[in-house]
């Protein structure tokens, strides 16, 4: 394995840790809005970093421009669809949970 | 029509060449990679790229970005998406599960439209907060640590985001006293 592979290897390993990171912020966190904080950040790092690993791979720079655009939509409609369910819940009149 | 200095120059009525030009090159750019970089797709492909220039100038003129904010803003936003996340990661795997939520409403300067929506969407990204509402110039902010001073992070973040947009925050009026 080259010095390239395995740092592609190393981003492509550390982005499913925060996909996985992210999923157990979901499972465990106690209501929609802290959930709604490790879906985003955990999906903009986790994808980032797979974006990263499969760049270093990446056959031709047209590739590697189509793997950064997807991350750039990924990233606009997880923030804008965030944005929406947290608005729509403080309008329904749901109280952020808060610390006993 | 716009009472504000800073923007006033920014409103082109009609794009002028070197509008023209940045928009033939970007969605040029974007064809090459969408065909990825196939030749024989430039007879479709060129139409289309003056066609989505006209077309995303007439629906885009108020704002454009600037390239130098934008190679600035990048760095900054790739270390705060990786604190942000590795935050929240640390939150998820302690067994405590330590959270302090709460809301803090905050006054924006920037101007409204584009630039205000990009900064709700960049709130989201930074640790510990995400946005929750923006009605007017207020945005609402749900934060996963009530202890932190949000204002500070919000008054650090909007010159950052007027410069992408080549706006030079200075110029900016003030916002109105607080509610």
């Amino acid at each position: 394995m080259t010095g390239i592979e395995l740092l592609s290897t190393f981003f492509l390993l550390a982005g499913a840790g925060f996909f996985f990171a992210g999923t157990v912020g979901l499972l465990r966190f106690p209501d929609v809005f802290s959930r709604l904080h490790a879906l985003t950040k955990g999906d903009n790092v986790g994808l980032g970093l797979t974006v990263l690993g499969l760049a270093l791979r990446a056959d031709s720079p047209a590739v590697i421009g189509k793997l950064l655009l997807i991350w750039l939509l990924v990233l606009l409609a997880g923030a804008t669809a965030s944005h929406l369910i947290a608005r729509s819940s403080l309008r329904r009149g749901i109280e952020p949970w808060r610390a006993p | 029509m716009n009472p504000n200095p800073a923007l006033a120059s920014q409103a082109a009525p009609s794009a002028g060449w070197r509008a023209w030009l940045r928009r033939l090159v970007l969605f040029t750019l974007l064809w090459w990679v969408l065909s990825g970089g196939d030749a024989s797709g430039w007879m479709v492909g060129a139409p289309f790229v003056v066609l989505a220039s006209w077309l995303s100038l007439e629906l885009w003129t108020s704002y454009r970005l600037s390239l130098v904010g934008v190679l600035r803003f990048l760095p900054w936003f790739a270390v705060q998406s990786v604190a942000g996340a590795t935050d929240v990661a640390r939150r998820a795997f302690d067994p405590r599960l330590p959270l302090r939520p709460g809301l803090v409403r905050h006054r924006l300067r920037l101007p409204s439209g584009v630039c205000r929506v990009s900064l709700a969407n960049i709130v989201t990204m930074l640790p510990g907060t995400l946005s929750a509402d923006l009605v007017d110039d207020e945005l609402v902010i749900h934060t996963l640590d009530i202890g932190r001073d949000l204002h500070a992070m919000v008054e650090d973040l909007e010159p950052r985001i007027a410069g992408v947009f080549g706006l030079r925050f200075d110029d900016l009026p003030q916002p109105e006293a607080p509610r």
